[in-house]
């Protein structure tokens, strides 16, 4: 049974009452529900509470979840309109946190990668939003421009230049840092 | 497309792993013959490589929370990750969402009154179900009148509040938008850019579908009266 048949059996499970298979359905979806919050708002703390946020909604919402589409693109959708309205509300009183809490694999990585990855993630969270959930969407949620185009409500070729766009953009970052990408 | 824009676009497709066998033959053809393109996809590539071992990160275990919070049946209400500043914050936002939702609510009982909901309108306001949880893209305010707009990808909610007793019309530019849907349902003027209501007994909300070869920046306009009242500009990128 694929992954799509059991979230669709889980859903079913939730709309006649039972919690406990919403629990499978945050098991399955947390991990890259999550990292894609924290890199679109940039600090822990605050994923950690637009994803509690993004999955009350769906529960909350799941009556109107058209069960012809895939669950993760809504969940995913959920999640990054969450975040943007997260955003909003906080550009007036709050930067961005430049640091991620990434586990670092080793001392060598530790040393030697360390600054570039903090460029890197710096250069992301000064994306536009609309660069930003793509370029999210592809390199850490590892979703096609179909899958993209399908949560974002956009069509492929949209996709694909802001996609493009947003790399071109963080390769300009890294070099004006002295990050050659 | 130029030459370097279909080389870009055939590098970034094969790290992607997007590209066909005819494309992945084309760029071989065009990195042969281009020492800077060949460059471009070694820089791209190790974009990418960076991008991608980007490790994650260990997610919190949120599910007890969520259930617990659920279970209280206080699914709108998330606090306990938020400082005591945020809290107050919120419990303002939720003060004023209230109102606005009672506000509306005493607005949509009114409306049952005057009119019968027509299966055409009952499936339009099924469609708009959490419009204004959408993001706010521009919101313009002057004297009497406020233009709101809102996105949710390729959609675009228009949301006029007008003061006066007057026909206002949505006016946006041709080729850039088609209209999706409108409510309450235009009553005078609707064509390919515009839609004019004789008069707003209740918030209107006009759906605009951004078209695929739209970009760049845009005007929404209100006129009140046939007078011009606001412009929100959208950027489409």
């Amino acid at each position: 049974m694929d992954e799509e048949e059991l979230d669709r059996i889980a859903i079913e499970r939730c709309r006649k009452g039972d919690l406990e298979a919403f629990g499978t359905l945050i098991d399955r979806y947390e991990r890259p529900v999550f990292n894609a919050i924290l890199h679109m708002v940039g600090n822990p703390e605050d994923a950690r509470e637009v994803c509690q946020q993004a999955f009350m909604k769906a529960f909350e919402h799941l009556d109107s979840y058209d069960a012809k589409r895939k669950f993760f693109s809504w969940i995913y959708r959920v999640a990054i309109n969450e975040s943007i309205n997260h955003m909003k509300a906080r550009r007036t009183y709050e930067p961005l946190s430049e640091a991620l809490p990434y586990p670092l694999p080793n001392p060598a990585e530790q040393y030697e990668g360390a600054e570039k990855r903090r460029h890197l993630q710096t250069a992301i969270l000064h994306l536009d939003e609309n660069y930003r959930s793509v370029l999210i969407l592809r390199h850490f949620v590892h979703l096609s421009y179909r899958e993209i185009a399908d949560v974002l409500n956009v069509s492929e070729a949209t996709v694909k230049s802001r996609l493009f766009t947003a790399r071109q953009l963080l390769r300009q970052a890294l070099e004006a840092n002295g990050h050659v990408a | 497309m130029s030459p370097d824009e279909r080389t870009t676009e055939l590098i970034h497709l094969a790290v992607d792993n997007e590209a066909t066998e005819r494309d992945l033959v084309e760029l071989d053809e065009l990195l042969a013959r281009s020492a800077e393109a060949r460059v471009m996809q070694d820089e791209i590539e190790d974009l990418v490589r960076q991008l991608n071992g980007l490790p994650a990160a260990e997610p919190p275990h949120l599910k007890e929370a969520i259930l617990s919070e659920i279970g209280r049946g206080s699914t709108s209400n998330v606090t306990p990750f938020r400082s005591r500043r945020r809290r107050l914050i919120a419990i303002a936002a939720w003060a004023v969402a209230a109102s606005i939702v009672v506000g509306i609510g005493i607005n949509r009982i009114i409306e049952r009154r005057d009119h019968s909901v027509q299966p055409g309108q009952a499936s339009a306001s099924m469609a708009r179900l959490g419009v204004d949880e959408w993001p706010v893209v521009s919101d313009v305010s002057s004297t009497g009148v406020r233009l709101v707009v809102r996105q949710n990808g390729d959609l675009y909610a228009v949301q006029p509040v007008v003061s006066a007793h007057a026909p206002i019309t949505i006016r946006w530019e041709a080729g850039r938008f088609d209209l999706s849907e409108a409510s309450p349902a235009p009553e005078a003027g609707r064509d390919a850019a515009e839609v004019t209501f004789s008069a707003l007994k209740k918030p209107a909300t006009i759906i605009l579908s951004r078209r695929p070869d739209a970009f760049g920046t845009t005007d929404v306009q209100l006129l009140v009266a046939g007078n011009d009242a606001a412009h929100a500009s959208i950027a489409l990128d």
